[in-house]
């Protein structure tokens, strides 16, 4: 009878203390590292006295419509995983700056990147993905990634715009941005004087 | 962000939408390009001018090519005495990388295009540093005469 009643109280305390008293491994409980790896057993039951610690997350992005994800693949996002992990049980995971059409983008990527496996190469992937966004969605899914700070999401769509650029000329930076050049001409030549060693062999 | 997503639809060119608002993601973008690519975003406008004379930036660019050391706070404090990153990759950096991949750069105003736009390489660190340190002393004590000993760098020397 104590031992069951030391189980209660191992619940009811963090996972922390479920490793030291060494109990038997019940389903129910959801250690912490296995908690990170994303491994949590399927078979929580919804009375589950671990509140942090969901196997589903709810993402509510500007529109406050909401997006129901797997935990490892919310964990992508620094900001997603800090919520879950903090404990406080915030959910839905509020996201006032992610438009939902963004959001959605956001979790297909993150979605199409854990399923990946060991060792594959998504840079084909990766750029045909970006390739068919328009460039105000591409740009909004990079604000969307530094926002929800998302490493992996703000490499990809930050070095994918990038190398739009590279293969540009100043004229055509312009005109695919929309960008008005708002020096003088004075100021546009002692520019090009300035950066010529940009130009120079 | 706020930004209406069916006005994008109905207009491939931005309408109402504008890269250059978000200038911390200009910075990110900026982070992730070459130095030549830096030297014609500046060229664009006055907001892009000014995200591509952020430190930072140019900082990220060394930090890719620059080898051999530890790239942290010492490292950061001692280029910024020197003159700062931008100056490091301008002056030594970018020229000894030109040299050793022997890569002459796309012509931008041609568009002549080089066989290898990406440089890649690396430069020791103490390379770097004591190179810019020859630049820092000459100018500070070099007077009116502008800083000239590493032209050698991007100019062929005859030494003859």
């Amino acid at each position: 009878m104590d031992m069951e009643d030391d189980t209660v109280q191992v619940r009811e305390n963090s996972a922390e203390d479920t490793e030291m008293l060494e109990l038997p491994k019940d389903p129910a409980e959801v250690k912490a590292s296995e908690f990170i790896k994303g491994e949590s057993s399927k078979e929580i039951p919804v009375e589950s006295q671990q509140p942090e610690l969901p196997e589903n997350v709810v993402l509510q992005s500007l529109e406050k419509e909401e997006f129901i994800i797997k935990l490892a693949v919310g964990q992508q996002s620094e900001i997603i995983k800090n919520a879950i992990l903090d404990g406080r049980g915030e959910n839905p995971v509020p996201l006032l700056n992610v438009s939902a059409p963004i959001l959605a983008k956001a979790i297909e990527f993150w979605k199409r990147h854990i399923d990946a496996a060991e060792g594959e190469d998504l840079t084909e992937w990766d750029k045909a993905f970006l390739g068919d966004l328009s460039q105000e969605v591409l740009f909004e899914l990079a604000a969307a990634a530094n926002y929800m700070e998302s490493k992996s999401l703000l490499d990809c769509t930050c070095k994918f715009i990038a190398d739009i650029i590279k293969e540009m000329k100043v004229e055509e930076v312009r005109d695919y941005f929309g960008i008005e050049c708002d020096f003088t001409e004075e100021e546009e030549r002692k520019m090009r004087e300035d950066n010529a060693w940009a130009f120079e062999q | 962000m706020g930004t209406s997503f069916a006005a994008e639809e109905e207009h491939d060119k931005p309408h109402g939408y504008n890269i250059s608002d978000n200038v911390d993601i200009l910075a990110e973008i900026m982070s992730r390009l070459d130095g030549r690519s830096l030297g014609v975003a500046a060229c664009v406008c006055r907001v892009w001018y000014a995200v591509c004379n952020r430190d930072s930036v140019w900082e990220a660019l060394c930090d890719r090519h620059v080898s051999g050391g530890d790239a942290g706070p010492g490292t950061r404090s001692v280029v910024r005495a020197l003159g700062g990153y931008r100056r490091l990759y301008r002056l030594c950096v970018g020229p000894v990388l030109d040299r050793l991949t022997g890569s002459t750069g796309p012509d931008r105003w041609t568009g002549a295009r080089a066989d290898s736009v990406e440089v890649r390489g690396n430069v020791s660190l103490s390379l770097s540093l004591s190179l810019f340190s020859i630049d820092c002393y000459e100018r500070l004590s070099g007077g009116s005469l502008r800083p000239a000993s590493l032209l050698f760098l991007s100019k062929p020397v005859d030494v003859s």
